[in-house]
């Protein structure tokens, strides 16, 4: 009888859109290569309802805004099933990103994470450069997981 | 009330052409009898009014003020005082003296009517003296003739009196305070609600620590303060977003987006022009933002799964919100305004502003249909599965709760349309309404206590007060003057002067605030432009601040909302983006709407 060690985790931190396009390729193409388990990690905020004026009922919004990521996680998870990687799943949470993805880092005991660089989202719940190495280099010194920043180009 | 009176000022002043002058109290005699005919029934009602107070002080046991005019109703002075745009002044306080000696004061009333009793009849000389802050100080001599009469026990009526404004330090601080506030909103430097304490804040602060140190710092009291927040508005607004806070929970804006992609069969055109109007329709009835807010997750998610890209349905989206809210009083914070402002009916919007929002909805979807053109070529048919998953969230969650809503929503539209011939206020409506269904549906009270939200509340009572102390020292009196002299008299230019300068200062100022501080200034234009009686240019005020939305990202809150939803699905919508698209919307809906409202009036 012979012990197999389980797959290790990928998290793939993505929102969706265009943006997210060359992170979920790579994230997918990193899977197979290493016969990894997929997650999609999707983290939700309300923090644009500051510039509203009315109609701030967070618990509606919320649920608007979680199933709307779920589609389109959803969407994501067809694909990567398509392309061949074998057990995808999705994460999706609320509140502070940095918080949450190191949450979920540490629980998924995730080998990696493929991050993308959002190039127009300023002041909202997204890495800003400087955040994004200081992140890198925590979550290293935590476990050990290696951080893959994906540019434009994919890489 | 007051606003009526003020609205009416213009045939009231017309009235009063032939003896209004500043110094001269003349009771004249030449004067026509047509001409005072009407004064002498205002002053018959004064009189009656005055003998009611105190009867019924008298009948319930109170003690009024004391007065002498409760011992007797002899030794009477009457009179008017209005400002330089015919608006009443409020608060003057009016001192008689006889040489040295004091033998009677009084203040004015909000419809700048004064009563004055006088203590004694023996004297041989009477000087009436006006005074209010921000107002230069007036003394006014009686004629002997008048003094004869008064002291034969009759009453004297005094010619209307317009008090000149007096510009000084606070005029300049307060319009200080105001610019900064307006710039603070647009900046996003703090929050709108924030904005607004801080300047109402600022404002108290120089008036009551100010003021010890000088009176020229004084801008206005507490009390004072408290007679510019409308509080029709405020429940208004609060009755609205009780019945929305359960509206919203019942899935009917997801349903109805599901619906709009099934009866359209896969055509984006279709599906366009169906969303467009869904949107608009819940913004003429809920407000704009909670719209965009349960509208843009369930549109993008049908974008995704056609396979376009979903601002190509979200911007449209945002447009027909901003403009189709304005169809009904309670469609747009501006209109409930500006219904409250100029008594404005919920009928009298559907009948004036509908057609030409129709209108202006046409042209809208005429040019999303050109400018998403090759946007809409990508749409392919939505997957199977990805079918069944929109199917899943396109359902009613709360049926039973919808059908009450729907129930309570159309009684509320009935009273809406049907209550003014009763007076029946807007703001009681919405909170026989809200109240209704709360009965009916029997929800977590704690939950819709939550739902109202209460910074908004803040907002609009901050920013009241602030407009309030802007009125106060007069800025609105220049702004009024300023734009009275551009127009002229000329009704049309004062129409498009309104519309298309509220449209695009509306693109980079808070609309709300803008259309607040706006408002004496159209009453006045109301008032003083002939044909303008019709409140016409409430409605241009309406058109431009509220279709000036869709000028700028930052236009409008229904924008910034979509924006931030739209950027989590990973779709940003940037300032130049919408503004490359937005403006030209904003040019097609206020030249249709113009040529609209020029036809109709």
């Amino acid at each position: 009888m012979t012990s197999t060690s389980p797959s290790p985790y990928i998290l793939c931190l993505v929102r969706g859109g265009k943006e997210s396009k060359n992170t979920v390729t790579k994230a997918i193409d990193l899977a197979l290569e290493m016969d990894a388990r997929l997650v999609f990690f999707h983290v939700i905020d309300a923090e644009f309802l500051n510039q509203s004026m009315m109609g701030t009922r967070l618990k509606v919004v919320y649920q608007a805004l979680y199933d709307m990521a779920d589609f389109a996680m959803e969407i994501l998870k067809d694909r990567a099933e398509r392309r061949g990687v074998k057990e995808v799943e999705t994460i999706i949470r609320e509140g502070n990103i940095v918080k949450q993805l190191r949450q979920a880092a540490i629980e998924t005991q995730a080998k990696l994470l493929v991050i993308g660089r959002p190039i127009r989202s300023p002041g909202s719940n997204v890495f800003h450069d400087s955040e994004l190495l200081n992140f890198a280099n925590e979550l290293a010194e935590i476990g050990e997981v290696e951080v893959l920043i994906v540019g434009d180009e994919g890489e | 009330m007051i606003r009526d009176f003020f609205i009416q000022q213009k045939k009231r002043n017309d009235d009063f052409a032939s003896e209004a002058t500043q110094s001269s109290h003349l009771n004249n005699k030449a004067a026509s009898s047509q001409v005072r005919a009407p004064r002498r029934i205002r002053v018959n009602r004064l009189l009656f009014l005055f003998v009611l107070v105190g009867a019924v002080f008298s009948v319930s046991g109170i003690q009024p003020v004391p007065t002498h005019a409760q011992e007797d109703f002899t030794r009477l002075i009457l009179g008017e005082i209005f400002d330089g745009q015919d608006a009443p002044v409020e608060g003057v306080e009016i001192i008689a003296r006889t040489g040295d000696e004091r033998i009677g004061e009084t203040l004015s009333q909000p419809d700048g009517t004064f009563i004055l009793h006088l203590e004694k009849g023996n004297f041989d000389n009477l000087t009436l003296d006006f005074q209010r802050a921000h107002f230069a100080s007036q003394s006014v001599a009686l004629f002997p003739q008048e003094i004869a009469q008064i002291q034969k026990g009759g009453t004297v009526t005094l010619s209307p009196l317009t008090l000149t404004r007096k510009i000084g330090p606070v005029f300049w601080i307060v319009t200080i305070i105001f610019i900064a506030m307006l710039a603070i909103i647009a900046a996003g430097r703090l929050h709108n609600t924030l904005a607004a304490l801080l300047g109402m804040s600022v404002i108290f602060a120089i008036s009551y620590l100010g003021h010890p140190l000088s009176d020229k710092l004084f801008i206005f009291e507490f009390e004072r303060s408290l007679h510019y927040v409308d509080w029709n508005v405020i429940f208004l607004i609060m009755g609205m977003m009780i019945v929305i806070a359960v509206v919203e929970r019942t899935g009917i804006f997801q349903w109805l987006a599901f619906q709009s992609y099934k009866i359209s069969g896969g055509r984006i055109w279709l599906l366009l022009i169906i969303l467009m109007f869904v949107t608009g329709i819940a913004s003429a009835f809920l407000d704009n933002v909670t719209t965009m807010l349960l509208m843009t997750p369930i549109t993008i998610q049908i974008a995704i799964a056609l396979g376009i890209n979903p601002l190509s349905l979200l911007m449209p989206e945002v447009f027909a919100s901003n403009v189709v809210g304005i169809s009904t009083l309670v469609g747009t914070p501006t209109n409930i305004l500006i219904g409250s402002y100029g008594n404005i009916s919920f009928s009298d919007f559907l009948v004036n502003l509908t057609p030409g929002v129709l209108l202006s909805m046409l042209g809208l979807i005429g040019y999303s249909l050109y400018v998403y053109r090759k946007d809409y070529r990508a749409a392919g048919e939505i997957p199977e599965k990805m079918l069944e998953r929109l199917a899943e969230r396109g359902q009613i969650t709360a049926p039973e709760n919808l059908k009450k809503a729907g129930w309570v929503g159309l009684g509320m539209i009935l009273l809406f349309v049907f209550g003014e011939h009763i007076h029946l206020l807007p703001s009681v409506t919405a909170l026989i309404g809200a109240t209704s269904l709360m009965v009916w549906i029997k929800p977590d009270i704690e939950e819709m206590i939550e739902a109202v939200d209460w910074t908004t509340l803040v907002f609009f009572i901050s920013l009241f007060v602030v407009v309030g102390a802007v009125q106060e020292v007069g800025l609105i009196s220049v702004i009024a003057d300023g734009i009275g002299k551009m127009v002229n008299g000329n009704l049309t230019l004062a129409m498009i002067l309104i519309i298309w300068l509220g449209g695009f200062l509306s693109t980079v100022v808070a609309n709300i605030p803008f259309t607040a501080a706006m408002l004496p200034v159209i009453g006045f234009l109301t008032a003083t432009v002939p044909g303008a009686e019709s409140k016409v240019l409430f409605y241009c005020l309406s058109v431009g601040s509220a279709m000036g939305g869709n000028g700028s990202l930052i236009g409008a809150s229904a924008n910034l909302v979509t924006a931030g939803i739209s950027e989590r699905a990973g779709y940003p919508i940037s300032y130049v983006y919408f503004l490359k698209k937005g403006f030209p919307a904003l040019i097609v809906t206020l030249t249709i709407a113009t040529l609209w409202l020029l036809i109709r009036f």
